[in-house]
């Protein structure tokens, strides 16, 4: 008689346990939690994040490898609750899930970044990798735009890539009595670059409306949908693709995004809002 | 089998309401809320009218619908649909000014086994208390028939409660009983409201009556017996005796009934001095 | 043929009892078929309530507890017990293949996993199909070829009993003295009752769900759905699920449990922004999902043609008759 059998496989649902080390105010809603230095991961990719009793959450890594930041928005119970840590605390993360920007297709290419709001957070990532090994692509544009100048994120690494080998351009949709700069939403800022579609790819973050116009800029421009790369977000509840809820046709934002080469969505208009 | 005269009864309704609908729909109405073969319908092309039927099926209680349209919209409605429609209206819910009401008296709805569904059993309004056009032959009022609930009513309370327990330890949460209910309303459910942590997804024993008896008194007073929640629910649970309960005990303490009257106010948005203290 | 007579059914189940936990469809006051380990055994019956899923995806688990304290602890709840499952549909079975390929891949589902390797199935075919059954035409019945270890085939007062796998042939030989073997002559009662009624076209089903995105016929099918969660929890290869976290001081679990794509909650994101907001788009992402994004990534349509959807819907929304009409005009 067949005993009762256990299959040796590892549980993707238990979650590391971590411990808070580090947390920087970014905004009045956002903050950047810094975690040791465990695992190596791609800039673009996320981590189910746990604060055990409100529940789990998708964060995309802030940072390159091999340092994990992760930076947070309150917007639900769970974000809230992240917000509320404090340096020490006990946190649960999985991952790192996703595939992350395509690095590699990049490489001796002009590119173009376009953050908004939050969006920089996986793109932040990017940017410190291209910056640390730059003689390998050639322009760099770095586009960011958030609602007024107090929304602005990573306003320490803003200082830093104005100095760089990179251009960058800022825009608030909002101004305060200090701005200095651009004022309107970040399309408003094309026409300010020298940007052409000429070897480039152009990666995209930020709400869901903002990508919509960025990629109807970028295809003014007479960018091609296949130069175009997008991180997308949905809900998810998993992150390794069983419970459904982050597809966007037959794709799982979580496993086979969320960076998306926009060719591969462009027909499945129902689900990009 | 029905009669030859019941038959020709019915043909004749569903012809009235195809012109109706027609004229309806010719001077500007958005959309026809009726039957068809399938159920529930909306036509809003004078080309599709004709997919409107009047049968002995027509169980739905169609005015669910009506708070989703903000033009013009004709509505058919039987007698206990009407009551809901009542209650709607004295919500604020629906303009009667922009509803064109097609009132339909049945004798009752049957089943795919062709028989009478519980609820037609003990109709008390076969006939509806407003309309704008009246269609059928007007059968007699009767009254409310309460003796299921007073039959549960009877019973000691250990076996009123482990009846319950039984009955909603099949509840799998679906919302079938919520959604289809006319006078649940609200744009977004307390209970879908995750931020206040106050009913989650999961069920348990705790979970399950929170959700039943909060919306039992949630609808306490604005529930007209129509009796879709327990048709719609896949596991077979008398939700409506609980409902019926719950409107008799409004009754006796306010002396008010849903969906009557539609000047009287209803008990649970009001105040008084000399409110009863249950 | 080895034969099963029906008057040993509830024996062979007392003696299964002793080392399994033994599920099997009962019937409640109300006329509720579900599958249990308590009460008595039905089996002339057209098919359960609730699908056999919630054996394998229970509506509500717990997938770990924590304990906040000197020592963090984390402890996982997967369920390893032996069990059998008598009286599943052939429909049933294929939803569990179908359920195996969303829970293994990269990610092993243990939760899923245990319960599936520790269960042995015993299935019987259909001899009497209801009237909102179309299992024919997604090839997943009325009879069973593979997926069971033992599928039995009702001849009247016994069951012919057919072993499909190793652990079934092993099962009827360590129980063999409540089976039989007697002469072919029996084959010629195996008829089937009645036939299956209903049709689904699934013709280019692929090519017109991708024509039809921006079709007005969503909009038509569309506004008579609650959205309320009947024919997804209601469903065998509807397998969505929450995850939440109950705590109380410093101890507590998070729960898994069934969700579905009708409810707006469901892809709404935290902050407002849903991209599936209206009734329209949840009602084709359901249609779209079962007949053509499981398809594009596993190979298979996600529906075995049980009508259990069809049966209970409160408004008569028949998902055949969506498919089969949906065009790219």
């Amino acid at each position: 008689m067949e005993m009762e059998s256990s299959l040796e496989i590892e549980n993707p649902y238990l979650p590391r346990l971590m411990k808070v080390q580090k947390i920087r105010v970014e905004t009045e809603n956002i903050k950047t939690f810094e975690f040791e230095k465990t695992f190596g991961h791609l800039p673009g990719q996320f981590v189910e994040l746990s604060v055990f009793g409100a529940g789990e959450v998708p964060i995309s890594i802030s940072s390159a490898p091999p340092n994990l930041e992760l930076t947070v928005n309150r917007v639900g119970i769970v974000t809230n609750a992240i917000y509320d840590l404090e340096v020490g605390d006990v946190v649960g993360i999985r991952g790192p899930y996703g595939n992350g920007w395509p690095t590699d297709a990049l490489r001796g290419k002009n590119i173009v970044i376009v953050g908004g709001g939050i969006g920089l957070a996986p793109l932040r990532g990017l940017v410190q990798m291209i910056l640390s090994e730059r003689k390998n692509y050639e322009k760099l544009y770095i586009l960011y735009g958030a609602r007024t100048p107090s929304d602005l994120v990573f306003k320490q690494d803003l200082e830093n890539w104005s100095k760089a080998p990179a251009n960058l351009f800022v825009t608030v949709d909002r101004a305060d009595e200090h701005w200095k700069g651009n004022v309107g939403v970040v399309t408003t800022l094309f026409p300010k670059t020298d940007i052409t579609p000429e070897n480039a790819i152009a990666l995209i973050c930020g709400p869901g409306i903002m990508m919509k116009f960025v990629v109807k800029s970028l295809k003014a421009l007479n960018f091609e949908d296949n130069q175009i790369v997008v991180s997308m977000e949905r809900v998810m509840k998993c992150g390794i693709g069983k419970c459904g809820h982050c597809n966007i046709g037959a794709k799982y934002v979580c496993i086979d995004g969320p960076v998306f080469n926009y060719k591969e969505i462009a027909n499945i208009p129902t689900e990009l809002k | 089998m029905r009669k030859m005269s019941e038959v020709h009864e019915i043909a004749k309704i569903e012809i009235a309401i195809k012109e109706h609908a027609s004229s309806l729909l010719s001077e500007g109405a958005e959309c026809i809320i009726g039957y068809d073969k399938d159920g529930p319908c909306f036509i809003e092309d004078l080309k599709e009218v004709d997919k409107l039927v009047w049968n002995n099926h027509c169980i739905h209680n169609l005015t669910k619908y009506l708070p989703d349209f903000e033009g013009k919209v004709g509505i058919v409605v039987k007698g206990c649909d009407s009551l809901s429609l009542v209650e709607l209206i004295k919500h604020n819910q629906v303009s009667r000014d922009k509803v064109f009401i097609i009132g339909i008296s049945c004798s009752g709805i049957l089943n795919e086994k062709k028989e009478k569904y519980k609820k037609c059993k003990n109709c008390s309004h076969p006939s509806p208390v407003i309309y704008d056009v009246l269609l059928g032959e007007k059968p007699v009022p009767k009254e409310e028939d309460h003796s299921d609930v007073v039959e549960l009513e009877s019973l000691p309370h250990e076996e009123r409660f482990s009846f319950w327990e039984r009955m909603f330890s099949k509840c799998i949460k679906c919302f079938a009983c919520r959604n289809i209910c006319p006078v649940c309303f609200c744009k977004e459910c307390l209970i879908d409201r995750r931020e206040s942590k106050w009913s989650s997804k999961f069920v348990s024993t705790p979970e399950i009556l929170t959700y039943h008896v909060t919306r039992a008194f949630h609808v306490a007073d604005m529930c007209t017996a129509c009796g879709e929640c327990e048709r719609a629910c896949p596991m077979k649970i008398p939700v409506l005796k609980l409902y019926k309960k719950l409107r008799k005990d409004v009754k006796e303490l306010f002396g008010y009934e849903a969906g009557l009257n539609l000047e009287e106010t209803p008990p649970l948005i009001s105040f008084s001095e000399d409110d009863p203290e249950p | 043929m080895t034969i099963l007579k029906k008057q040993n059914v509830s024996k062979l189940l007392d003696e299964l009892r002793r080392e399994y936990k033994v599920f099997y469809p009962t019937r409640d006051e109300e006329g509720v078929i579900s599958f249990s380990n308590v009460g008595d055994v039905v089996l002339d019956y057209s098919n359960s309530t609730v699908p056999p899923k919630d054996l394998f995806l229970p509506q509500t688990e717990t997938t770990f507890e924590f304990e906040k304290g000197a020592e963090f602890k984390l402890r996982p709840k997967v369920h390893i017990v032996k069990r059998i499952v008598l009286g599943i549909r052939p429909c049933d079975v294929h939803s569990l293949i179908l359920l195996d390929k969303v829970f293994s891949g990269d990610f092993l589902d243990p939760y899923y996993l245990q319960r599936r390797k520790n269960t042995s199935l015993i299935a019987i075919n259909c001899t009497e199909p209801e009237k909102n059954c179309f299992c024919s035409f997604l090839e997943t019945g009325p009879s069973l070829k593979e997926g069971a270890d033992i599928v039995l085939t009702d001849l009247g007062d016994l069951y012919s009993v057919e072993t499909l796998t190793e652990k079934g042939k092993e099962l009827v030989d360590n129980k063999s003295r409540f089976f039989e073997e007697v002469s072919l002559e029996q084959e010629i009662a195996r008829k089937r009752k009645a036939e299956i009624t209903k049709t689904i076209d699934l013709k280019e089903i692929a090519e017109r769900l991708e024509k039809s995105f921006e079709s007005p016929y969503w909009d038509k099918v569309s506004k008579k759905c609650l959205n309320c969660a009947i024919c997804t929890y209601l469903c065998p290869t509807c397998y969505c699920f929450d995850a939440v976290d109950e705590s109380l001081d410093f101890k507590g679990q998070r729960i898994r449990c069934w969700d579905s794509c009708m409810f707006p909650s469901y892809s709404r994101m935290a902050g407002g922004i849903n991209p599936r907001a209206t009734k329209k788009d949840r009602l084709m992402q359901r249609v779209y999902h079962k007949f053509k994004y499981f398809d594009d990534r596993y190979g298979n349509f996600a529906c075995v043609g049980c009508g259990r959807c069809v049966a209970a819907c409160p408004v008569n929304l028949d998902i055949t008759k969506i498919v089969s009409e949906v065009r790219g005009d």
